[in-house]
């Protein structure tokens, strides 16, 4: 397999203050790679950076050292102009954990799925565009008619959800990164919304980079495990290796935390 | 369409929109229908209103109705280009000096203190002594009131774009490739759109008054009639302390209701578009 995301000493400093300067080190120099076709989990607590690194490797917020590759190229680098950054988005996407926020609120769904076409480099015509954009919506088990016209505070937040993981399936990146895209969703729908990054695996065979604070979440679904904490990666293994064999404190009480039947809850 | 079906199901909007068209109408068509001069000397001064003149005569023996008929026309005049260009200069420059941010964001930030600085009495005072008579006309005023009052405005559109900017979906639109015209002019306007009604309201309201403001001083136009300079004739004149009502009640009025009717629809968009931001 080969690799198709490559991250070196990434780091991301704030500072903060302006008389006495403080610096705050949201993300200390972060190396890895993401090989094709995986499904790789970056797991952490609130705070250790990880939806930092996520949204540098979105290109959303610029790192303050460090590269990031994507297929051999610089993306803070070596993307010039607006059809260089058309092609990343085109293969590097992603799903954001606040299914609320995510959409502007005076758009219809309709526009928000149609506005991802300006990726494409291609040009299409109304009726494939609507073909593409009702496909896409019945791939994550959504009925197009009922919620084309809709604008998003008609829809439920899991629905959303959906919405934003079909905008996933009409641009189909090679890379998605999916930024805690069930921690806002109920329990219940979970399964369903997880079962969505699979399919997406097997019928265009995505990337895909999990930032999660949830250990379970992440075995169940990871080919990888990566475990972040203060800005650091401190660990890394298979999900067996890691919840067999966590070799660092913090990845034993993440371990610990993870609530599990018959066992008491109150030592 | 269906946002306009939905707003004419508002009373408050169609109450707004009706007094304000009501308004512009009397201003339009009214003289057409009314045809006395405004600037003819008709009777006696002070006649009370009577069938042959319904509002009176005012203390130059003009008829009020066809003054303040002209009047209205004059003023909606003075307060649309106004508006206008405050209004087109504000949102323009504090989008883009949000959206684009640094040199542009600062460059913009200091022209619109230059602005906010200049009173509009100080150039207009500068302007009426190098033109000549003939060249101060509604279109100046109004241009001089709409380039001194857009500074503050530009400020308030700037920070409001600038809290949308960092909306989640802001990021999901760049994601999507969207352009930053396209932000501004799809995700950032229909937001602002309530407040850009209401600062249209505003503007429009303070231009007239504006208006007032520089005819009392001499410095407003000389020629043309405007609720300003009835108001100023009135004023001039001792007509409230003397009681004679009929040439200061119509002209308040009529500003009162084009403010209130504006207000009222700054106030139903606002609360027809805002439920849906706090929507969780």
């Amino acid at each position: 397999m080969s690799t198709i995301l490559e991250v070196k000493n990434l780091a991301k400093i704030y500072e903060i203050g302006y008389i006495r300067k403080r610096q705050i080190v949201a993300v200390d120099k972060v190396s890895f790679s993401v090989k094709k076709g995986e499904i790789i989990s970056l797991v952490g607590e609130s705070g250790s950076g990880k939806t930092t690194t996520a949204r540098m490797i979105l290109r959303l917020i610029k790192p303050t050292s460090g590269v990031i590759k994507f297929m051999g190229r610089d993306i803070w680098r070596d993307l010039r102009g607006g059809s260089d950054l058309r092609w990343y988005w085109r293969n590097v996407n992603g799903v954001f954990q606040d299914p609320f926020s995510s959409f502007n609120p005076t758009h219809r769904i309709r526009d928000f799925m149609y506005r991802a076409f300006n990726l494409f480099n291609e040009k299409l015509d109304r009726d494939t565009k609507e073909r593409l954009v009702r496909e896409a919506l019945q791939m994550v088990g959504l009925i197009p008619d009922e919620v084309l016209n809709r604008r998003p505070f008609e829809l439920s937040g899991g629905m959303r959800q959906r919405v934003m993981i079909a905008r996933i399936f009409l641009i189909r990146p090679m890379l998605v990164i999916a930024d805690e895209p069930t921690s806002m969703i109920d329990a219940t729908l979970r399964l369903g919304i997880l079962r969505l990054f699979s399919k997406l695996r097997e019928e265009i065979g995505t990337t895909i980079m999990f930032i999660t604070h949830d250990m379970g979440l992440a075995y169940y679904i990871s080919d990888r495990i990566m475990v972040m904490y203060r800005g650091k990666i401190i660990e890394e293994g298979t999900p067996d290796e890691i919840v067999n064999n966590p070799k660092h404190e913090y990845t034993r009480n993440l371990l610990d935390s993870i609530p599990k039947l018959y066992t008491s809850w109150f030592k | 369409m269906s946002i306009l079906t939905d707003l004419f199901r508002i009373p408050k909007f169609v109450a707004g929109l009706a007094i304000f068209l009501t308004i512009v109408a009397l201003g339009l068509v009214g003289p057409l229908i009314y045809r006395v001069s405004p600037t003819d000397i008709v009777g006696p001064r002070y006649t009370p209103p009577s069938p042959s003149h319904p509002l009176g005569i005012d203390a130059l023996g003009r008829d009020v109705l066809a003054q303040l008929l002209y009047g209205i026309r004059g003023s909606l005049l003075v307060g649309a280009v106004a508006a206008g260009i405050a209004l087109g200069l504000s949102l323009f420059l504090g989008t883009i000096a949000a959206v684009f941010g640094g040199l542009v964001d600062k460059v913009i930030m200091v022209i619109s203190e230059v602005f906010i600085i200049i009173p509009s009495l100080l150039l207009m005072m500068v302007l009426a002594a190098y033109l000549s008579p003939g060249a101060r006309n509604i279109w100046l005023v109004g241009f001089v009131i709409g380039i001194t009052s857009w500074g503050g405005w530009a400020r308030g559109f700037r920070s409001r774009t600038m809290s949308i900017l960092q909306s989640e979906f802001i990021k999901m639109a760049i994601l999507s490739g969207a352009s930053r015209v396209s932000i501004i002019l799809r995700d950032i306007v229909p937001i602002i759109s309530p407040y850009i009604l209401a600062s249209f309201a505003m503007l429009f309201t303070s231009a007239i008054t504006a208006e007032v403001g520089l005819t009392i001083v001499g410095v407003g136009m000389t020629k043309d009639i405007t609720l300003g300079l009835i108001l100023y004739i009135a004023q001039l004149y001792a007509n409230i302390t003397q009681g004679i009502w009929w040439t200061v009640v119509p002209p308040t009025l009529v500003m009162i209701l084009i403010y209130l009717s504006l207000y009222l629809v700054a106030i139903s968009l606002d609360e027809y578009f805002s439920p849906k931001l706090g929507t969780a």
